[in-house]
């Protein structure tokens, strides 16, 4: 009967941590609540393990990049002083971890990035894709460290310009630039093979 | 159309490419008019839009926040279990009888101290030899350092 009780109880809180927003879930986090914070990873890690593998070029330190700002907000929830903006506190943290490891190790071996995931349905396909990705990668990788923040934040994640201007604390106009250079940079990086890559996506059918 | 309208579409496709739905929200209808009778302007970015497609797809990231959450769990277990609760040790109160002999103990001192000071000598504390000799050098017996170097020598 007390087990039955148990359970009721824990269900209960379970879905209110399910309902609660981020502002309750990061008091709760603050009291030591371990249940609060694993919602708050469970419903922010796969976002920033986005955003983080794709600044890295999906190098290995990915995860632990992730982990040390998941990390850096547990030992401390209430240094997010502005719980709607919890996602950019999030991205910031995780972006600028990534950028600074990136300038303390030796630049970063493009050749060394990893195999884009196996879903491609044919040998063939496959083949052009990976071509096809690896270029497109290693100039994403090769984009200066905000154009290629902005980069993902706008064009990867969907976020909004006032989203993106707030995780990268610049202003939107600078945003704005930051994305017409990146995009400029890359066709740039990318014109010796710009027709094939096109032609390459057609294939794909995509 | 407004020029200024074209300029404003052109930096925005350019920032944000073809879609409409990376636009800014409050321009986006205005823009949205100004593409559909200027296509051209969006062909460039269309094509910009395509080859990021082509990018690689972050890998999923499930173990990775599995192992992390199992982490902070274990931590949390950890700290717990080193926790050894011991029952309060409750030391014996001293009886009242040992609190008032040793402030007895601590009056008496001060009285004598206090009866010390009112005598102008305090030399019949030591033995008549050494109240009688008031050569520190002597005391110290560096007197005998010359005949003991005579000596030596």
């Amino acid at each position: 009967m007390r087990g039955e009780e148990g359970a009721k109880a824990a269900a209960g809180t379970s879905d209110l941590l399910a309902d609660a927003d981020d502002g309750a879930l990061l008091s709760a986090a603050a009291r030591r609540n371990r249940a609060a914070f694993a919602r708050l990873v469970a419903r922010h890690y796969d976002m920033v393990h986005r955003v983080t593998w794709r600044i890295t070029s999906g190098h290995a330190d990915t995860e632990d990049i992730v982990q040390d700002a998941f990390l850096k907000l547990w030992n401390n929830p209430l240094q997010v002083r502005d719980s709607g903006a919890l996602r950019s506190w999030l991205i910031r943290v995780a972006s600028n971890l990534a950028i600074d490891r990136a300038r303390r190790k030796s630049p970063l071996d493009i050749d060394s990035l990893p195999e884009p995931d196996d879903d491609a349905p044919s040998a063939l396909e496959r083949t052009i894709a990976e071509g096809s990705a690896n270029q497109v990668d290693r100039a994403i990788a090769s984009l200066p460290d905000r154009q290629r923040l902005a980069l993902v934040l706008i064009h990867f994640e969907g976020q909004s310009n006032i989203q993106a201007a707030a995780a990268m604390e610049v202003s939107v106009e600078a945003i704005e630039s930051l994305l017409g250079r990146a995009r400029r940079a890359l066709k740039e990086r990318l014109k010796d093979h710009w027709r094939e890559i096109l032609e390459d996506f057609g294939k794909l059918g995509r | 159309m407004d020029s200024r309208l074209l300029k404003r579409l052109s930096e925005v496709v350019a920032a944000y490419g073809a879609n409409p739905a990376r636009w800014p929200k409050g321009e986006r209808s205005r823009l949205e008019e100004a593409a559909r009778e200027n296509p051209r302007m969006l062909a460039e970015a269309h094509e910009i839009d395509r080859v990021l497609k082509l990018a690689s797809t972050p890998r999923s990231s499930q173990e990775g926040q599995a192992r992390f959450l199992r982490a902070i769990t274990h931590e949390g277990q950890a700290h717990a279990s080193n926790v050894v609760s011991l029952p309060s040790r409750v030391l014996p109160s001293p009886s009242r009888a040992w609190a008032w002999a040793a402030a007895a103990t601590l009056a008496a001192s001060l009285a004598f101290g206090i009866y010390l000071g009112t005598l102008d000598t305090t030399d019949f504390l030591f033995s008549p030899d050494t109240a009688a000799n008031d050569d520190p050098v002597d005391l110290a017996g560096l007197g005998d350092v010359s005949d003991y170097l005579e000596d030596q020598g």
